[in-house]
């Protein structure tokens, strides 16, 4: 392709000027170089000498056709020249044919395909052209793939075109060619804009239309090709996400592609590199959940490959791997534990916990503090009344609670609301020792029950167990049966959560389950559902059961990879559906449920080896996409003006300095008309520095979030500058400026402090996104909910702006203020009463870092975290901005302000000993006049 | 195209023109010509009619001149008693008014003759003050009394005043031209400039400065660059003086041979004037060695004043 074809300019106007270049020679001509200057005390010896014109000789040809170069490269630059993709220049026939392959594949390709067939639209306009729109998978199953339309719809279409993550269906689309052969038949060039993969048999579509004229196939480059992923059946085969195929890499690239684990906001919890990547073979993904094995709070959604989202690269995970909190309820008795483990209850559990969930062994209060998903409360311990109220609410909020039975020595306490049945006050012993019955076994677990498929056999043997009151059997679901029909687990749904009780004890006396691998299973089954985690069904092997299962849709996932809840969520699938059926309309990837199973449907799993077009067997003409990108060249224009123009004015200082010595200085000393020139022109072409972030960075910014309430806002504006003027005036900062930011606009980077006075507002994703970003790369958040709640309230009560915010919002671990926080001495000493505001009843939580809370307000603190946020909800800027509040309050609050800068800017740097002895001493006499009073 | 203003060339010497410079290069001139270093081995010179110049006159000398009778107020010393006794009156022994002669130099000092053409090169004013600095030396050391009509040039009359000369010969290399002092009758004046004023200028000077002595010596200092023109292209010429615009000349190698013409004849011109006025001319250039230099004015003067005794 000829390079100088596709030259175009953004101001073309600026090109006349290069009508000027001939002039300049004949004014290089008429304007002769500058003389040299000599002194000669013999000066009026030379006067009137006349001499013939003779500059014709001063300046070389070649200089002046540097200068004319130089004057056309700058002209050149002004013009604004960039590379564009040559258009054809001639179309034959009444139409152009643009096919649009909509598959999965061009998920990355979709801006390139829209600009593409944008321009090609513009060029049939242009002639006056109509043009032949085909999508190989069009909008519904009913509506022709092949339409014929003005520019103007077809220009609409292309926009509305929408990426349907499965194959095309190439032999559909033929026998549609076929039928509309009038309309195919008005094209004579057919531009396909492809995704790179033969899916299909494209090679007898591209045969097909070869019959009506020339086929152009747009090919992406390999980099942007779709890159699959596939589950993996480990060894045993299981899916046990340990391994995964790829398909789709075809060059030596694979170190750019990283496969990454991300939660469900798409933040990344971990990656890992290949060496070498071979399609359709196991990967070890062992490095990539190495990563989360310390990291308990992770909660991994999906995997994906490269740095492509769609719904190829990304593999959704069941929730299942999410790690569930687990807590086990226990007394105080931490001393019993440790002496005779084995006849603890506890023992057995926390063992058959262990690796599955972090657990925690606690009283009920930090347990739900902590936020447990699933309680355990061990046989021996006693559920007194506030244990049970607040376990209680929990649990209809969506706890799931587990029992064993409760401790009959004090006789079941006949208020005990929290199981699942009403049981019966003695126990039932079988096989003792003046017993001739056999021990009971398990019989059989109902195929509805959430324990389905879960294995045992005749060996677990169980002496006694607590029976249900015959009559209330019916209001719990039993989800195993022992050999006499009587229920071992039973459960019932309570509110949002579930009960569960299993009816023998968690340690060998009653039974040996506590040491067989069923009750591991049990439990950890359980932990799965705990959080609505479904049963997995497993891609390999079928149970009866599960044949008779109806899937019906969940969410799906659309061809960026993203999920999305369901639009069919009446339609029915069975296991068999889900495994075989090909995707289309109705049967989308995604998360398929049924009552209690979860089946995911990944689009990498129902594809086939990958591959790439052919060229020969295509027998096309194919072009890269690539062409479409401007290639702006202006810079390289003044690069090449700016070395002309050093170039000439150094022969220039050579030649007139002819015979003499050169110097540097003298060379700087001939300056030159172009530095000016070359000022304005580089000006011109860059981009206006943004000078107002510079002015951002050079001063201490107090920046406040813009809210959607104007009153507020300015409240804000005046309480932060009242806390500048005081910070000007009591510290040594100076050029303190107040600036609201707007987060979904702004750069956040220049602010060590953000506050919030947080409204009811919705915030998109990206402003989210830049949040997160703002927080966890050191900038400091400091929300104030300004309504004086205690701040749990505000974030468990669902119209509260804090509630909302935590869900996109990555709120690190928080805990309450500490008596001997930084905060509370970074500048001024602030005691606990004094954290200021207009009210005086809310609290303060700022994440202290680690990943356990800490609410010992007596422990010292050593750790050199900074909190990147703050939460509070007293309503600062409500006292900074009200002049006629109480002086007292207004000072608190102020001194609080005045700390939190100085906290924000200089971090634990108060923290240190240095200053220990002064704060001391400030301490004691303080506490001297307490006394005193 | 260029916007900078004129380009200075070379406007500074890269020459440190101390006293000591004058002195060691004098002096090495001095040594290597045969003719002026036999100064400092007390030999006699024929140069110039070194010596006391007897003024035919009674006056204080050594040489008697007449006696004569003793006047009131004449100091009782000065009565010769051995005359005196032979008769009644009292003779006073009168001796003749000898002085010696004074030779007087003018050095011009003006921004002409302070124009550096080339960094390496001693200007006309350099060239000239070392010649000067000789030729001091030299009257010194032969008994001649020497004056400066160069107002900023201290006199000079004993061999301890060298130094001092030296140093107001440097010192004056950065001041500029001052106004001559008039010429001073009975003397023998040397003239040193590049007199490249007209004539009817120079005419004066010379008449002002040689003040009718009808003798003396013109030392026509001229800079090679001067004479040869070492140029080429287009040149803006501009006389000394910061008024002048200057006049571009476009090429410059067109102009020389009218150039050397008109110089050659301004020169001529000016050694007429020495003629008129009695003068000995001599051009020197100051790209010559200064023994040279030296050895010329040597000639120049035994051949005209020397043998004239």
């Amino acid at each position: 392709m000829n390079m100088f074809s596709a030259l175009q300019f953004i101001t073309p106007m600026a090109l006349w000027a290069a009508l000027a270049l001939p002039i300049l020679w004949f004014v290089f001509k008429t304007i002769p170089p500058h003389p040299r200057l000599v002194k000669l005390p013999t000066a009026r010896f030379l006067k009137d000498i006349e001499t013939e014109d003779s500059q014709k000789d001063d300046i070389p040809w070649w200089l002046k056709l540097l200068r004319i170069i130089l004057m056309a490269c700058v002209i050149l630059a002004a013009a604004g020249p960039y590379l564009a993709p040559k258009q054809p220049v001639k179309i034959d026939g009444d139409a152009i044919a643009i096919i649009m392959d909509n598959s999965w594949a061009a998920a990355p390709q979709v801006e390139k395909q829209r600009t593409k067939a944008a321009s090609l639209i513009n060029l049939a306009e242009q002639k006056g052209k109509k043009i032949v729109l085909i999508e190989t998978i069009p909008e519904h199953k009913n509506i022709s793939p092949i339409k014929l339309l003005i520019p103007a719809e077809a220009r609409n279409r292309v926009k509305h075109i929408q990426i349907y993550p499965w194959e095309a269906d190439h032999a559909a689309l033929l026998n549609n060619f076929k039928e509309q052969e009038s309309i195919l038949s008005k094209a004579k060039t057919f531009y396909w804009l492809g995704h790179g993969y033969n899916d299909g048999d494209i090679n007898a579509l591209s045969k097909y239309l070869k019959n009506f004229g020339k086929v152009i196939y747009f090919d992406p480059d390999s980099k942007t090709r779709a890159r699959v992923i596939k589950g993996a059946l480990n060894k045993d085969g299981k899916d046990t996400y340990k391994y995964a195929q790829f398909d789709g890499f075809y060059y030596n690239d694979q170190r750019d592609y990283k496969l990454f684990l991300k939660d469900s906001f798409s933040n990344v919890l971990g990656f890992m590199n290949f060496d070498e990547i071979r399609n359709n073979t196991n990967e070890d993904l062992a490095p990539l959940w190495d990563a989360l094995s310390n990291n308990d709070d992770a909660a991994p959604s999906y995997m994906q490959i490269g740095p492509y989202k769609h719904a190829a690269s990304t593999y959704f995970l069941p929730a299942e791997i999410l790690k569930q909190k687990v807590g086990i309820v226990s007394g105080q008795d931490t001393v019993d534990r440790e002496i005779s483990p084995l006849i603890q209850a506890i023992y057995y559990i926390s063992k058959a916990v262990e690796g599955k969930a972090p657990y925690s062994i606690d009283p009920v209060d930090k347990l739900l503090d902590w936020g447990a998903k699933l309680i355990i409360v061990p046989e021996n311990y006693v559920l007194n009344q506030s244990d049970m109220d607040k376990l209680s609410k929990w649990v209809k909020q969506g706890g799931t609670l587990l029992r064993f039975p409760p401790s009959q020595q004090d006789g079941l306490n006949a208020e005990d609301q929290l199981l699942p049945v009403e049981l019966l006050k003695e126990e039932r012993s079988i096989a003792g020792r003046l017993d001739w019955q056999e021990p009971l076994s398990l019989a059989k677990i109902p195929e509805d029950s959430p324990l389905a498929g879960i294995p045992f056999d005749k060996q677990l043997e169980i002496k006694r167990q607590v029976l249900a009151v015959p009559s209330a059997r019916d209001k719990a679901s039993i989800w195993a049966v022992a050999s006499d029909g009587t229920p071992i687990i039973s459960a019932r749904d309570e509110g949002q959560g579930r009960i569960i009780l299993i009816h023998t004890q968690a340690k060998p006396g009653w039974s040996n389950m506590p040491l067989t691998g069923f009750f591991v299973n049990v439990l950890h089954r359980i932990i799965d559902i705990s959080s609505g985690a479904r049963m997995q069904i497993s891609k390999s092997s079928d149970t009866e059961s599960m044949t008779q299962m109806g899937f019906t849709p969940y969410k799906k996932i659309n061809a960026q990879g993203e999920l999305i809840p369901a639009d069919h969520t009446q339609i029915e699938l069975s296991i068999q559906d889900l495994r075989n059926k090909p995707l289309s309309y109705d049967y989308w990837p995604g998360i398929y449920h049924s009552n209690n199973a979860e089946y995911i449907v990944n689009l990498g799993d129902k594809l086939g080896p990958l591959n790439l077009i052919n060229a020969r067997q295509l027998n096309a003409d194919i072009q890269p996409y690539s062409y479409d990108r401007n290639i702006n060249l202006r810079i390289y224009f003044i690069i090449a003006a700016l070395v002309l123009f050093f170039i000439e004015w150094i022969v220039v200082a050579l030649l007139s300095g002819a015979g003499q010595r050169i110097n540097i200085i003298q060379i700087v000393r001939k300056a030159n008309l172009f530095i000016p020139l070359f000022m304005a022109v580089s000006i011109l072409s860059l981009p206006a520095a943004a000078d107002d972030d510079a002015s951002r960075a050079n001063s201490l910014n107090l920046a406040y979030v813009e809210t959607s309430n104007p009153i507020v806002n300015a409240m804000a504006q005046k309480g932060l500058q009242y806390v500048a003027n005081a910070l000007t005036q009591r510290t040594a900062l100076l050029n303190v400026r107040v600036v609201s930011v707007n987060i979904a606009k702004d750069d956040l980077a220049f602010y060590p402090l953000l506050y919030w006075p947080i409204e009811n507002q919705t915030l998109d994703d990206e402003s989210y996104a830049r949040l997160n970003d703002y927080i966890n790369t050191g900038g400091m958040l400091f929300i104030d909910i300004r309504n004086g709640r205690k701040l749990a309230q505000s974030f468990y009560s669902r119209n509260q702006p804090l509630h909302t915010l935590g869900e996109k919002l990555f709120i690190p671990l928080l805990s309450p203020l500490p008596q001997n926080h930084v905060l509370r001495k970074s500048y001024y000493l602030v005691s606990r009463d004094n954290i200021g505001g207009r009210h005086a009843s809310g609290d303060i939580w700022l994440d202290l870092g680690g990943n356990t809370p800490k609410t010992d307000e007596s422990t010292e603190e050593t750790s050199q975290h900074v909190a990147s946020l703050i939460i509070g909800s007293n309503d600062w800027i409500g006292i900074w901005s009200d002049e006629n509040a109480d002086i007292y309050k207004r000072e608190n609050a102020l001194r609080f302000a005045i700390n939190l800068v100085m906290y924000a800017l200089t971090g634990t740097y108060k923290q240190d000993q240095v200053h220990t002895k002064a704060i001391l001493e400030r301490l004691n006499q303080r506490q001297q006049q307490l006394r005193r009073k | 195209m260029i916007l900078s203003k004129h380009i200075h060339w070379n406007t500074q010497s890269k020459i440190r023109f101390s006293p000591e410079y004058i002195r060691l290069h004098a002096e090495q001139a001095i040594i290597q010509t045969p003719e002026f270093s036999n100064i400092f081995t007390h030999q006699k010179s024929n140069f110039l009619n070194s010596g006391t110049h007897g003024q035919r006159k009674s006056g204080s000398g050594t040489d008697f001149w007449q006696y004569r009778e003793y006047r009131e107020g004449d100091p009782a010393h000065n009565i010769d008693w051995r005359k005196s006794a032979r008769s009644d009156t009292h003779y006073i022994r009168d001796r003749e008014w000898e002085i010696a002669q004074t030779i007087t130099i003018w050095l011009d000092n003006s921004a002409s003759m302070q124009h550096v053409y080339n960094t390496k090169t001693l200007s006309k004013y350099q060239f000239s003050a070392i010649l000067t600095y000789i030729l001091s030396t030299k009257f010194i050391y032969a008994g001649e009394r020497l004056s400066f009509l160069t107002p900023s040039i201290k006199n000079c009359t004993s061999k301890s005043a060298l130094p001092d000369l030296a140093q107001s010969l440097a010192l004056n290399n950065a001041e500029h031209g001052s106004a001559p002092l008039s010429g001073q009758p009975k003397s023998f004046p040397i003239l040193i400039s590049d007199f490249w004023d007209d004539t009817a200028a120079i005419d004066k000077q010379i008449s002002d400065l040689t003040a009718g002595n009808y003798k003396g010596l013109i030392i026509h200092t001229v800079a090679s660059e001067e004479i040869n023109l070492p140029y080429k292209g287009r040149l803006k010429i501009q006389s000394l003086s910061d008024q002048d615009e200057g006049f571009t000349i476009n090429d410059i190698t067109k102009a020389k041979i009218t150039y050397k013409e008109r110089v050659e004849q301004h020169c001529q011109n000016v050694a007429a004037l020495a003629d008129k006025h009695g003068c000995t001319y001599i051009r020197l250039t100051t790209d010559a060695p200064l023994t040279t230099a030296t050895l010329d004015i040597h000639d120049m003067l035994t051949l005209k004043h020397g043998s004239a005794k």
